[in-house]
């Protein structure tokens, strides 16, 4: 073999040209877009509709501006799922993705999973633990907690037996006075009712995709809660109509109840605000009619985290961005104009504002009233029962396929609380079997439908 | 690494050859098994066609020996005086200088692309590796935007499509969908980049693929330069013509033969009607429109639609928003009217899909709530039908968010949808043109009576009070609305005493059918508590923005600086006096009574309280006017 037959230099030009071409394809694929709608220097926020008074997240983001940069606030829809596909379906594909996403909690790990979020350092270490722990997936911080979310029990009346046999321990004794409005709507809410229903064991039996529980030990935990709560569904001591109520019905159902019978809400801490300034919740006296209290054995966190895009084209100021969003002066205006709870215990201290100088905070809770910091104070005590709330808060499991296993988990847990007697054994193997189809990700074999 | 052939052309000879030619397929084989893998997994390579060509010189070099080999001996016992071909020899010279570089060079590009190949296939063999051993790898997100009243049909679409793709049960799409806008206002969505009219919020997820009702609405979008590509057709339905079973022998009687033609004739008589879904929200109402005025039942297109709102305007505001949605349409059968309405759409030919009339007579328990299949019969004669809905896709332009995977995936799915296409029945009539089309959306847009309205509610800490009447009064105001109509929300206010006037925009003008809901249920939980701002300072504020109609809900201030009753003359003055014509109703939803000089209804300006606001008799006053 001579060097003229078999020259090996086109061979390797023809292979680098080859893999250089694609490469260089590729790299310019994947490079910062220069052709993205919008100014350059302007940081996009995507999160669903905000539909709070004056929308002060809105007015919170867009007033951002910091050496030259500023944000877009793109406001997706107002059904949770389908913000949450729009993230996905620009973040997977995009030139131009959304640098920071204002995330719901339930969706973080799947979006950790896809490689739509990237590991973030806290701006301060002024969080408040449990959110910082909604923010984390296997032990790395990928969202920086932005709003809090934790429901509370808002009463009429005295509730105390009824709120402990409904969420808490108490078993024992007669039927007391008074119903509970829940949430068991086929959607995402109902999931939590759920596990406030079951209470905090079964949190960890559905955290690791790879070891969910057998029938037996799913039944054990869940089946004495869910049937619990099925009679209570069928002797009225949790209203009928919360089977098809999701949250603006139960606040509608408890705002138009006589105020003669007592009755719980279980509800998040934004409905505080319209219920707190309703004359038709104060008596002669101008006192609340209604009380509000931490669930006894703790409620399912919700709210938000901010996350930040791996393609975003400006890190640095997405950053800052993020810092500016979870400072306790924009965190205080977020609560006390917004209603949206904050994730920083600083911004609990109503009684401060004062003389941190909250000033948007405080105008929007004296409004126009006589006597504006006896609403203040008002404000100041719902602050810390939210704070005390959240010290107990569960936390959803943290599995990528997370609305899958949810969607699963209502669904079987539904009709345990539809039906007519007690489910045997053989249906909580089913009811297992599909928890661990869909922790993995698989799809139903046979309908989603269970038993 | 050496390809075969003839490294040096002419001169090597026998077994080698055929050794040489044997190494040369084996490589272009090697080089072609990642181009099928690539088409298996539809991942695709940037050097794609590179390596096929460099797959092809291989091929040749392996076929040209042994021709050229043939041909030479055949050459050789060729008569002395055929040519020899001498003269091309300092070209066969060069080429069999080039031959070898060149041949090495095209092995370069196969290695080269079956190590891309390989680089890019990975995931693929990852993923099916992960599928079968271990929890299913994430999905790709999609969404598709349907008509509204099919997304539960093609909810169930979808799941058959994710259930077809799954590999051991591991999705590969997540597929999301989605109500689209209303027909007419899907062409605006598009070019706002899926936007509210105002820019400010996204209608929703922006959809990968948009299902519109026929070729002409696909080719309206198209042409209005927001679609990428009509991805083909996806879907077939007939629009037939239904007669409740009651009307049935005096059809077959006084038609003298029942056509498509006489029957459409004969409901076109006094006293008879069409029914049909809104025109202008679905792509059926509208093509069944073209259908029928392409038949000339009517002297011309607005003479029908002056006839066929003579049905929703006997039927009241409820049958309005019935109209958008087909099955709504035919459960008012179940419905017990009084005498004189019931007769009217009992009196009317309904215009839908041939399945949807089916499935209401066999299943009329299970689609209209409370339905009894023994009521409302219809009657759907064997006749030609009136026109066909030749469902579309079409795939939106987003640049910010397209790849190759995306477009695969996308295109995958068009792909399955047109192969679940039925096959049209011999009789079904053809789709109406596109211009036929476009003259009935003219035809329509000239005889709506579309109102926009500016709500604008007091946002001052006295409306607390009052809340309950504010939330029956705004709720009774949207009801009134026909899903076409426009509603925008303003809060009206000062956030101190002293404070500057500031009109907040709480909801910017869009379709009544779209966000109507949406504004009560935010009034729900709404807490007015800022300061007052005067009705005359309001309507100044609000008086150059366009509308038909402003309504103020106020508890007019009594007592405070703001009091109607002290600034009545600035108000008239104001209203009278702002750029627009649009009329001023002032609903009272506080104690004290309006002042007398606004209680006339003369003038542009009307102060009326809010138990005795009969909103639906004012609004149709003011359509009259349209």
């Amino acid at each position: 073999m001579t060097r003229r037959r078999h020259p090996v230099w086109p061979f390797v030009i023809g292979f680098t040209l080859t893999v250089a071409f694609s490469a260089a394809t590729s790299l310019v694929n994947q490079a910062p877009a220069t052709g993205c709608p919008g100014n350059a220097d302007e940081i996009t926020v995507a999160a669903g509709y905000d539909d709070s008074m004056d929308r002060t997240q809105r007015g919170v983001v867009s007033a951002w501006n910091d050496r030259g940069h500023t944000a877009r606030y793109v406001e997706i829809s107002r059904i949770p799922d389908e913000a949450r596909a729009e993230m996905a379906a620009t973040d997977q594909d995009g030139a131009c993705p959304y640098d920071v996403l204002i995330l719901d909690v339930a969706h973080l790990a799947e979006f950790v999973a896809n490689g739509y979020a990237s590991p973030v350092e806290l701006p301060h270490q002024a969080f408040m633990a449990k959110s910082v722990a909604a923010g984390r997936i296997d032990g790395t911080q990928y969202g920086v907690p932005f709003a809090a979310d934790v429901p509370l029990a808002y009463s009429i009346g005295a509730t105390d037996t009824l709120v402990s046999r409904i969420w808490g321990e108490g078993t024992s004794g007669g039927k007391p006075p008074g119903r509970a409005l829940t949430q068991l709507d086929d959607y995402e809410g109902a999931m939590v009712n759920l596990v406030e229903a079951i209470g905090p064991e079964i949190v960890p039996l559905l955290s690791d995709p790879g070891d969910m529980p057998g029938g037996a030990d799913l039944r054990e935990v869940v089946a004495p809660r869910l049937e619990a709560w099925r009679e209570a569904l069928k002797t009225g001591l949790i209203d009928g109509g919360s089977l098809d109520h999701s949250e603006s019905d139960t606040l509608r159902a408890f705002r138009s109840a006589r105020p003669s019978a007592p009755m719980v809400m279980r509800h998040w801490p934004s409905v505080f605000r319209s219920l707190w300034l309703d004359s038709r919740f104060r008596d002669a006296d101008g006192e609340l009619t209604f009380s509000y209290r931490p669930l006894p054995r703790g409620g399912v966190l919700g709210g938000s985290v901010l996350v930040i895009s791996p393609k975003t084209r400006n890190r640095a100021a997405a950053e800052r961005l993020v810092e500016h969003l979870t400072t306790p002066a924009v965190q205080a205006r977020l609560f006390a104009c917004g209603s949206y709870a904050p994730v920083l215990a600083a911004a609990y201290e109503v009684r401060e504002y004062e003389t941190r100088q909250f000033t948007e905070a405080l105008t929007c809770l004296r409004g126009d009233a006589e006597e504006p910091e006896s609403l203040v104070a008002e404000f100041g005590d719902f602050a810390l029962t939210v704070r005390r709330a959240m010290d107990g808060a569960l936390l959803r499991p943290q599995v990528p396929y997370y609305s899958r296993l949810s969607e699963v988990f209502r669904a079987c847990a539904l009709t345990v609380l539809r039906s007519a007697a007690p489910r045997e054994a053989a249906f909580y193997d089913e009811f297992a079997d599909r928890l661990r189809a869909a922790a993995a990700g698989r799809l139903p074999g046979d309908g989603s439908a269970c038993g | 690494m050496s390809p075969s052939g003839d490294a040096e052309l002419g001169t090597r000879e026998g077994a080698r050859d055929g050794s040489d030619a044997r190494v040369a397929a084996v490589i272009a084989l090697l080089g072609i098994l990642p181009e099928i893998a690539l088409a298996v997994t539809g991942a695709e390579l940037a050097a794609r066609w590179f390596v096929r060509i460099a797959i092809g010189v291989i091929l040749v070099a392996a076929v040209y020996r042994p021709v050229r080999d043939r041909w030479r001996r055949r050459a050789a016992r060729l008569p002395r005086w055929w040519p020899r071909g001498e003269g091309s020899s300092r070209s066969r010279r060069l080429i069999a200088r080039v031959w070898p570089s060149v041949r090495m060079g095209a092995a370069g590009v196969v290695a080269g692309g079956m190590v891309l190949a390989l680089a890019q296939t990975a995931p693929a063999g990852g993923r099916l590796f992960q599928a079968y051993f271990g929890s299913c790898p994430m999905p790709r997100e999609l969404v598709l935007s349907v008509p509204s009243y099919d997304v539960p049909a093609f909810g169930l679409l979808a799941r058959e499509f994710t259930d077809d793709r799954a590999v051991n049960r591991c999705a590969e799409t997540r597929l999301k969908v989605v109500a689209s806008p209303p027909v007419t206002g899907l062409l605006t969505a598009l070019r706002n980049g899926w936007r509210t009219p105002d820019g400010v919020r996204l209608i929703g997820p922006r959809p990968d693929l948009v299902v519109v009702e026929s070729r002409d609405i696909a080719d309206l979008l198209v042409e209005g330069g927001v679609v990428a590509e009509d991805v083909g057709q996806v879907g077939h339905a007939e629009i037939a013509v239904g007669i409740p079973e009651t009307l049935r022998n005096q059809v077959e009687r006084e038609t003298g033969g029942v056509s498509l033609d006489s029957v459409l004739r004969f409901y076109a008589g006094p006293g008879r009607n069409f029914a049909r879904p809104d025109p202008l929200i679905t792509g059926i109402g509208l093509t069944a429109t073209a259908g029928l005025n392409a038949r000339r039942v009517f002297p011309n297109a607005e003479a029908a639609e002056d006839r066929m709102r003579e049905l929703p305007e006997e039927m009241g505001d409820a049958f309005w928003k019935d109209q958008s949605d087909p099955v709504s349409l035919l459960c008012n059968l179940q419905r017990d009217y009084e005498s004189r309405r019931n007769s009217l759409l009992r009196r009317s030919a309904f215009m839908l899909p041939r399945h949807i009339m089916e499935d209401y007579n066999n299943r009329t328990g299970q689609i209209c709530p409370g339905g009894d299949q023994n009521r409302g019969r219809l009657w759907i004669p064997d006749i030609p039908s009136l026109a066909v809905l030749d469902y579309r896709a079409i795939r939106p332009a987003w640049p910010d968010r397209e790849s190759a995977g995306r477009n695969a995936a996308v295109r995958e799915l068009a792909g399955w949808l047109r192969s679940r296409v039925a096959t049209p029945s011999p009789g079904a009539g053809p789709a109406p043109g596109g211009g036929a089309l476009a003259a009935t959306m003219a035809a329509i847009g000239r005889r709506e009576q579309r109102l926009d309205l500016a709500l604008v509610l007091d946002g001052s800490g006295s409306m607390q009070r009052h809340l309950p009447v504010t939330v029956r009064s705004v709720g009774e105001i949207v009801d009134a609305l026909r899903p076409t109509d426009r509603i925008s929300v303003d809060i009206a206010r000062r956030p101190s005493r002293d404070g500057r006037p500031q009109i907040y925009n709480a909801y910017p003008s869009d379709l009544a059918g779209s966000q109507g809901d949406q504004i009560v249920g935010y009034l729900g939980q709404w807490t007015p508590r800022d300061w007052d701002l005067d009705a005359a300072s309001t309507i100044a504020a609000m008086g150059n923005r366009p509308m038909d109609v402003m309504v103020i809900v106020t508890d007019t201030s009594p007592g405070k600086q703001a009091d109607l009753r002290r600034i009545t003359a600035e108000v008239v003055e104001q209203a009278t006096g702002k750029p627009s014509d649009a009329p001023v109703y002032i609903v009272n939803v506080g104690d004290t009574a309006c002042p007398p000089a606004l209680r006339s209804g003369e003038g542009a300006v009307f102060c009326v309280d809010a138990a005795a606001f009969d909103v639906t008799t004012a609004l149709d006053r003011l359509r009259e006017l349209r």
